[in-house]
């Protein structure tokens, strides 16, 4: 009995084993390729007849033809990174620094979320990459959304800058910070220890799937210390030391920014996709004025428009969300803040943010925080940094029981009606003389003041004091209104209970009225013309010829205040390409706001859909297909899989065999089909051995498929066998040694 | 039949060496180890043949011309014909199965066996051929004087470890002298006998059809099958192919040889009886 | 026992029937090396035939080497099995318009390789005829070919290439044939053979 025990545990014990040690050899494949995947780009600068590495990063190639994921803070040329050059680096040999191999572009960048996408366009010295010629190992974007708390993580990059090898920290998701941009996932926070050089590297989870981008940006580039070091004798001193360029590397990581984020310019920069507005991008902001942060308060939740649901003092025991909200004024994407959050005196990595760019606009509100996420009792103090100096403190206090004191929360805005009802979509309301709003009331008491203050665009608008006599618990309702019409714009709407801050949310009210909704855009249709010129009079189509150069979009518009923050975000077959908050520049009103949609060559086949947005609220959408209305299927989409990679050497000689193809045949063919075709088609990769008879295939082989293989060169017998598989018993990682026989 | 029988020896005992026993050999010595074993056939052959047939009563005379001639052939004439002017490496590697053996019957086989027969013919043919055995002893000179070269040109354009070298050593020469063999029973027959006019051209024909079995069949059994870890040549299979083949050559030669020989004798008699 | 060797003695005369056999034998071997002469010729001259209605090109390339077709090109085939440089044969068609000329074709050709091949060099431009008596001009030039895979270490080769040019019914079809250069001049004939069974 005692034995049989003895054996069914064993048994069971090796049986678990198995699978652990498939995934485990899964795991070490998709480690390899994420390594090779995983690029050291250096920013430099032409000075005379010399390259100064001005910026260096980490980055990781996304697409098979050398598109890279990397921060935008040291791509992107300004003044704390000046060069014009993106060299990038590349780990040939695993265990070495990386080398140089390529000169890359920004194909797309997003500054204040701190992205940047980068296409490898030529060789190191210089000369053109023919389109679709490079065949580089990628990994593929995680959907960000299916993360959580304490998954395991692996964070790749390269830890110095660039004379280590490529590094792996491994941690674990520790929380996630809620910013307006991203919403509850702005951020993925991690334990892992991420050195400020892996800024731009990728973090991924245990599918081998790229799931963040480790960020942060570099505040001052003024000295030489730990987050700026020297690399080359710049001023030709003799010399590298303090008085050199020093490369700005940052401090330690622990914020992740989403693959989800890196999305849009992806799958734009793949499709070569570029959208021109007449407002572009970075022309929203004046950069006058020092940057600063206000009115600083908290709220438990946040509504679908981004607004505080309420304003709170205190949290009870057990909460788990809270948000900090604050105004923010003169700030661009190149401001660097920072959120740093003490608990009972005790710094909080959990809930805190390492310096990062500046994702929201100008001027404005916003928010950081957290949902979802247990908060432990405790006093908390939050702290902003802008550009490193402290520009605002807040302090809360969690534990206790629910207080019961007098509370507004929720308001909402709209056109009232009889019963005071709001009716409309909630936050942007259409131009008229009045506009009301709907809050919920609790524990209030008759008799006590309480004040309804309205702004317009940042300035007093109207101002009711009023003595509370609605009871305890219910809701109530407030308005203004205007003899000559309520201007279009941004309102905001402050309520306080007996002089503390109760309640605040913004509205806008743009448009005509049309019932309870506002009507802002119309007559949204797509044209199709060689100038922007023609295409203000060309007619609307709704169907296009696959063979366009250029797709416009016009819309009218009407009574729209400047500076409303808008959003224009544009879509092929549901995945958004496009995404731009702009603040309103144009006239009040007008007709044939031009959008271009053009490409690099011809705008792929696909359904695309240009959606206007004020408040996170849709305001007017369309939708247009180009060609068969469906993107092209790649065939080289899939990252993951084995590597195949081996060695083909003279079997007379042991001696490795350069120039010699090998052919892996697609699944749907057998040997002897291809070898009566010999047509490119019938093949899944082909590689062609190097000076020591080294090859490996541009694709990854995937699981369980049948291959064939055909191995043939001058001079030698050929080798061919049909039903390759890889399975999940095979021994990885997969290294071939193949010797060719001679007659 | 002793001295491929050494050779066999070596060749495997060397692949075992190496491959087996793990035994490695210094890098530089694959050249040196190479060359050292294309002439082990050569000295085998001298040890063997030459320098006892040096000391006979009756000493056939031109073996080493007949070696040196052969080889001085199979460089000038031989190797570029079949490498640069058939290009065999372009186009019968990768032909199917039957086409090969076609394809090297009449480009290697051809010229291989019409070489060592006119190397032959024309330096000790008739005058040589004093009886039917002559045609194994000229017959294996020009074997080992043309196996020599080709086996010296494999090892100086290819450098390969010794074991493999070993093993393309023994398998070359052994197939060149299994098909001397032939093309010197028809010549022994042809000299000493009245055979039809065909049988000479037709020995010929057989012998350049074993190469071009022979070449083509080896490197197939050698050549590697696919695998997702090691796809290595199965080197033994072409040793043994070589052996059997030899084995069965010299048997039916050698039978043959001593049937006809027995005929002589026993017709000799007779004849005398008849002369008397 | 006396033994009485004779040496020295006059070379024996042949039958004719060991004349015959002698004969056959050389006969035999002439007729064989003509038959392999032929296998040869036929393996190494044995071709695919391509037929693209749309372009109205009718081609036979060498069997056994890779077709593709691409965006640039019309199609295009290599000899995978080669080692080394894989030899290349591709076909392209460029719209014309009035005033262009083929130089002006071949310029743009240049223009375009010189940003993207290393040391590309034109080496010549030439008047040249097609085996079918069509006038059309050749551009013999050279660069330095690599493997594009990062992680592998190939050496460079030197390559040699022809583009043959003919303008042709509003549109320049432009023949394009690389290879090693070292063996430009072995290789050179399959492009003749091409050339004389290109209709187009």
């Amino acid at each position: 009995m005692y034995r049989t025990h003895i054996l069914a545990a064993i048994l069971l014990f090796s049986l678990s084993l198995f699978p652990i040690s498939v995934d485990a050899q899964q795991q070490s494949q998709d480690l390899d390729r994420i390594q090779r995947a995983t690029v050291f780009i250096m920013q430099a600068q032409n000075v005379g007849d010399e390259l100064i590495v001005t910026c260096v990063g980490s980055g990781t190639i996304v697409s098979r033809s050398g598109l890279i994921i990397t921060n935008a803070h040291n791509t992107l040329q300004d003044t704390a990174c000046p060069g014009e050059t993106l060299i990038v680096a590349m780990t040939i040999t695993p265990g070495e620094p990386p080398v140089p191999k390529y000169r890359a572009e920004i194909a797309q960048a997003d500054p204040g979320l701190d992205l940047a996408l980068l296409r490898i366009t030529q060789e190191l010295d210089g000369r053109l990459i023919e389109g679709n010629s490079l065949a580089l190992p990628f990994v593929e974007l995680a959907d960000s959304g299916t993360t959580q708390l304490d998954q395991t993580i692996t964070v790749v990059g390269y830890p110095g800058i660039g004379s280590e090898a490529v590094g792996i920290s491994r941690g674990t998701i520790i929380g996630f910070t809620a910013e307006p941009r991203g919403a509850d996932k702005a951020w993925i926070k991690t334990s892992a220890v991420i050195p400020g050089t892996m800024s731009g590297g990728g973090a991924y989870n245990q599918q081998g799937q790229l799931i963040g981008i480790p960020t942060t940006a570099p505040i001052t580039v003024l000295s030489t210390d730990t987050t700026c070091q020297p690399l080359q004798d710049t001023n030709r001193d003799g010399l590298v030391n303090s008085s050199d360029i020093c490369i700005p590397v940052g401090g330690f990581i622990n914020g992740l920014r989403p693959a989800s984020f890196a999305q849009p310019l992806l799958r734009g920069a793949s499709l070569g996709l570029a959208v021109t507005t007449p407002d572009p991008p970075g022309s929203q902001f004046h950069r006058t004025g020092t940057p600063e942060f206000k009115n600083l308060f908290f709220a438990p939740s946040v509504n679908e428009a981004g607004m505080p649901t309420s304003v709170i003092g205190s949290l009870p025991a057990g909460s788990t969300g809270l948000y900090l909200f604050f105004d923010y004024v003169n700030m661009s994407p190149e401001t660097v803040y920072e959120l740093r959050v003490t608990t009972n005196g005790i710094p909080n990595p959990t809930f805190s943010l390492a310096p990062v760019r500046w994702s929201g606009g100008e001027n404005g509100i916003w928010y950081i925080g957290s949902a979802n996420q247990p908060w432990a009792n405790g006093v908390y103090e939050f702290t902003l940094f802008v550009n490193g100096v402290a520009s605002g403190t807040a302090r809360l206090n969690i534990g206790g029981s629910a207080e019961l004191s007098p509370s507004f929360r929720d308001i909402v805005f709209g056109i009232l009606d009889l019963r005071g009802n709001p009716l409309g979509n909630g936050f942007v309301l259409p131009t008229g003389n009045v506009a009301g709003a709907r809050f919920i009331f609790q524990n209030m008491e008759n008799g006590i003041e309480w004040i309804s203050l309205w702004y317009y665009n940042g300035v007093e608008f109207s101002r009711q004091t009023n003595t509370w006599n609605a009871g305890a618990n219910g809701d109530m309702t407030t308005s203004i209104q205007a003899e000559s019409g309520l201007l279009p714009g941004t309102y905001r709407l402050e309520l306080y209970i007996t002089g503390r801050l109760a309640a605040k949310s913004d509205l806008v009210i743009a448009g005509a009225q049309q019932g309870a909704y506002a009507d802002i855009f119309s007559n949204l249709h797509f044209t199709a013309a060689n100038t922007d010129l023609e295409a203000l009079t060309a007619a609307p189509i709704s169907n296009f010829p696959s063979t366009i150069g250029n797709l416009y979009t016009l819309v009218d518009w009407q009574q729209i205040g400047a500076g409303t923050l808008w959003t224009m975000r544009w879509s092929v077959d549901d995945d958004t390409f496009y995404e731009q908050v702009v603040p309103w520049s144009q006239p009040e009103s007008g007709s044939n706001y031009l959008v271009r949609l053009s490409a690099s060559t011809r705008i792929p086949d696909g359904t695309y859909r240009v959606e206007f947005l004020i408040n996170n609220l849709p305001i007017a959408a369309a939708e247009t297909q180009v060609g068969i209305g469906q993107l092209p299927i790649d065939r080289f989409a899939q990252a993951g899989g084995v590597q195949f990679r081996g060695k083909i050497l003279d079997a007379d000689t042991r001696a490795g065999i350069p120039g010699v193809t090998f052919i892996l045949i697609g699944e749907d063919f057998s040997v002897s089909e291809f070898v009566e075709e010999w047509n490119q088609d019938m093949i899944f990769a082909l590689a062609v051995t190097d000076q020591n008879g080294e090859f490996e295939l541009d694709r990854p082989v995937q699981f369980d498929t049948l291959y064939s293989v055909v191995i043939a060169a001058d001079g030698y017998l050929p080798i061919t066998a049909d039903g390759v598989e890889i399975t999940t018993e095979t021994e990885l990682p997969l290294y071939l040694t193949i010797y060719l026989t001679r007659d | 039949m002793i001295q491929q029988g050494i050779l066999f020896v070596l060749a495997a005992g060397m692949f075992a060496a190496v491959n087996f026993l793990g035994i490695q050999l210094p890098a530089n010595f694959s050249q040196i180890g190479g060359l050292l074993l294309v002439f082990v056939p050569v000295g085998l052959w001298l040890l063997l043949s030459w320098r006892p047939e040096s000391s006979a009563p009756q000493p056939r005379q031109r073996l080493i011309n007949v070696a040196i001639i052969s080889g001085l052939a199979a460089n000038a004439i031989a190797i570029p014909m079949v490498q640069d002017f058939f290009q065999v490496d372009l186009w019968l590697p990768l032909a199917g199965a039957i086409n090969r053996i076609i394809g090297y019957s009449f480009t290697a086989g051809i010229t291989y066996e019409i070489i060592k027969y006119l190397v032959i013919r024309y330096t000790v043919w008739p005058d040589d051929f004093s009886e039917r055995f002559d045609s194994v002893a000229y017959g294996t000179a020009g074997a080992i004087g043309f196996s020599t070269v080709l086996n010296l040109i494999f090892i100086l354009s290819d450098t390969p470890p010794p074991d493999i070298a070993a093993l393309r050593i023994f398998e070359t020469t052994t197939l060149q002298l299994a098909t001397s063999l032939i093309v010197g029973y028809a010549l022994a027959e042809l000299r000493f006998s009245r055979p039809t006019p065909l049988l000479l051209p037709s020995a010929v024909a057989v012998a350049a059809f074993i190469n071009g079995v022979a070449i083509p069949i080896r490197a197939g059994l050698v050549n590697a099958t696919f695998n997702l870890t090691t796809s290595a040549p199965k080197s033994l299979f072409g040793l043994g192919f070589a052996v059997a083949l030899f084995a069965v050559v010299v048997a039916v030669v050698s039978f043959l040889l001593r049937s006809t020989e027995q005929q002589a004798r026993e017709a000799a008699p007779s004849q005398e009886g008849e002369l008397r | 026992m006396t033994v009485i060797e004779i040496t020295g003695a006059p070379e024996e005369r042949i039958s004719p029937r060991q004349r015959w056999s002698h004969y056959f034998v050389l006969l035999f071997g002439v007729i064989g090396l003509l038959v392999g002469i032929n296998l040869r010729d036929s393996a190494l001259n044995a071709v695919s035939v391509y037929v693209n209605t749309e372009a109205g090109i009718r081609a036979a390339y060498p069997r056994n080497w890779l077709i593709d077709f691409g965006t640039d090109y019309v199609f295009r085939v290599r000899n995978t099995t080669e080692i080394g440089f894989k030899t290349t044969i591709q076909i392209a068609i460029r719209p014309v318009g009035a005033n262009t000329t083929g130089w002006n074709v071949l310029t743009a050709q240049t223009l375009n390789r010189a940003q993207t091949l290393a040391a590309y060099n034109v080496t010549s431009i030439e008047p040249y005829t097609l085996p079918d008596e069509t006038q059309a001009t050749i551009m013999n030039y050279s660069y330095v070919a690599a493997d594009t895979n990062p992680f592998l270490q190939s050496a460079p080769t030197a390559v040699r290439g022809s583009d043959i040019l003919v303008i042709k019914r509003g549109q320049a079809i432009i023949i394009t044939f690389l290879s090693n250069a070292q063996l430009y001049n072995e290789n050179v004939r399959i492009l003749n053979q091409f050339l004389r069974d290109l209709e187009f």
